[in-house]
């Protein structure tokens, strides 16, 4: 089975040919098998965006190939199925809603993908379960929504035709501590449960590392680290240089450790953080012990 | 000097949104106002300069009420906003036009409004990039010519709204940076967010809950009180949080820390 996307050395230049000419992409190569939970992470202008407009065809590379599901975007003259593969959330997206009613703004992709109005009705609903907003009513408008209920309908509308890959632009911006956890409990819950594989971007690393399995660093255009969120938190050091948000307790034992202190840094949740810094105080403990029995 | 909240109440087309909060800021101080969605942060911001007026109680700036509508403009002038979206603030395509805006719009001589936005600038560290197209600046960078073209009419305070919600690591600390530099120099600060690791410096935080102030206090006491945090959706910073794990583990504290370099100290101690 080929990998669900594949990016085989891609480059992308804007403005090609003119004074504001540049390379987003430079060389870029990567391959993301089903039910992976990824993020992609990197600074203001590292080339985020512009990836992920590549995974379902918005933008095309200038060298170089992208393959999805064994179809080569720039040959095929489907990328409607494609689209429907690939399943992208802009970020704010629900700056984006235009329907006068909820059932409506779900069912707008689905009816331009032909489906029976029964099929819709089905898949609204099971949509809207899916994503726990089932207790708002379908007839109202999506305008008197809250942010963060705006937010998940927009994100429904797109779940509705059943992706097999979600990439999602910065689902978590503008959102309040319990709304971040909330969809991002909700998001997981699609990846572990349904199979769906999940692409977050995101300038941040400290909540999607909780729930990603695999993060991509882009920076200036280039993949510069790849791995699960323990071998990234190894090169704190990179991160930081390149002002990416690294976790407080990742930075704090990165701290300690630099003065010395003979600790891991690559930890994921607090709790790791206390059962680390439990055993080196301890192991402190018993140096200084040693050392006054040999001074005695 | 100060602005004065006296038990504020505002409805907004008969609904209550605000009842009954107090407070106060003074100049050279740094006032934190936390609360989740919803808990009416935006609207007490608005009502600080007088875009909105009080339905009951008042605000009084520098001793003057803002609901007195022929004084509005000393108002206005005495207390910026700065919103959370740098796109929506900012009017002109160049930096320093866009800084100057503000103090064109109150009637200033033009040799003054050139050395209000070389100040208002070089306040934000952005004097090098005055001649640049907003356009192709960073958020970071937008947000901080948002806070220029405030400068530059001089305020007393400044209110942040959610200030860097929309901007990267890099942008966030700029932002806080500028903000403490203002403070220092005695500009009385109102910071509104809900990533309280941004209030740590803080030298007050009130709490907004469904409307009302749901507790006041030091940072240290607000930001490390994990119960009244969680009752109301907030979340603790990652580093108190860990100071109390660590506490009950018989890892003893003076205080509990509340940043990275206070916790690295109380550990190596």
């Amino acid at each position: 089975m080929p990998s669900l996307i594949e990016l085989r050395d891609v480059w992308y230049q804007y403005n090609p040919n003119s004074p504001l000419s540049y390379w987003a992409l430079k060389g870029i190569n990567l391959k993301i098998e089903r039910g992976e939970f990824i993020s992609i992470i990197g600074p203001t202008g590292s080339g985020k965006s512009t990836l992920i407009q590549h995974f379902n065809g918005l933008l095309k590379p200038t060298k170089g190939e992208v393959i999805v599901d064994g179809i080569e975007i720039s040959k095929t003259k489907d990328l409607k199925s494609i689209r429907k593969k690939v399943g992208m959330v802009f970020q704010y997206p629900e700056t984006q809603i235009f329907s006068e009613t909820i059932y409506d703004e779900l069912a707008f992709g689905l009816r331009n993908y032909g489906y029976s109005e029964d099929e819709i009705r089905e898949k609204v609903e099971e949509v809207t379960k899916k994503l726990g907003i089932d207790y708002i009513p379908l007839d109202k408008s999506p305008f008197l929504l809250s942010g963060g209920e705006m937010r998940r309908i927009a994100i429904a509308s797109i779940l509705a035709m059943e992706p097999e890959v979600f990439v999602l632009d910065e689902p978590l911006a503008n959102l309040d501590p319990k709304g971040r956890k909330e969809l991002l409990k909700e998001i997981d819950y699609l990846n572990r449960k349904e199979s769906l594989t999940v692409i977050i971007v995101s300038h941040d690393l400290s909540e999607v590392s909780r729930y990603a399995d695999r993060i991509i660093v882009l920076f200036d255009g280039t993949i510069i680290m790849d791995g699960s969120p323990r071998e990234i938190f190894k090169n704190v050091e990179k991160l930081l240089e390149i002002s990416l948000g690294v976790p407080q307790i990742v930075e704090l034992l990165y701290t300690l450790h630099k003065k010395g202190a003979d600790i891991p840094y690559n930890i994921l949740n607090i709790d790791e953080a206390v059962k680390t810094i439990v055993k080196w105080r301890k192991s402190l403990g018993n140096r200084d012990k040693l050392r006054t029995i040999s001074t005695s | 000097m100060s602005i004065e909240v006296k038990n504020l109440s505002f409805s907004y087309e008969g609904n209550p949104v605000l009842e009954n909060i107090t407070f106060c800021v003074n100049s050279g101080e740094f006032l934190g106002i936390a609360g989740p969605n919803g808990s009416g942060k935006s609207t007490l911001a608005k009502c600080l300069n007088g875009i909105f007026s009080p339905t009951k109680g008042e605000v009084i700036v520098d001793g003057i009420s803002v609901a007195d509508k022929s004084k509005q403009w000393i108002v206005r002038q005495t207390v910026g906003l700065v919103f959370q979206n740098p796109d929506n603030q900012l009017v002109a395509s160049v930096v320093e036009e866009d800084v100057a805006f503000g103090p064109e719009n109150l009637g200033i001589p033009p040799s003054i409004i050139r050395e209000r936005v070389q100040y208002a600038l070089e306040r934000v560290g952005l004097i090098n990039e005055r001649k640049r197209l907003v356009s192709t600046l960073s958020g970071g960078q937008k947000q901080r010519v948002a806070i220029a073209g405030i400068l530059a009419m001089k305020p007393r305070y400044i209110v942040l709204d959610e200030p860097t919600s929309m901007l990267d690591p890099i942008g966030r600390k700029e932002v806080l940076s500028t903000v403490l530099q203002l403070k220092e120099e005695g500009v009385g600060i109102v910071y509104i967010t809900h990533h309280l690791e941004e209030l740590v410096y803080a030298d007050k935080i009130v709490l907004l809950y469904g409307g009302k102030i749901f507790k006041e206090g030091t940072a240290r006491d607000i930001l490390t009180d994990e119960d009244t945090l969680k009752r109301i959706g907030l979340d603790i910073p990652e580093i108190p949080a860990l100071a109390l794990k660590l506490k009950k583990l018989d890892i003893k504290f003076n205080k509990i820390p509340l940043t990275v370099e206070e916790m690295v100290n109380a550990l190596l101690d």
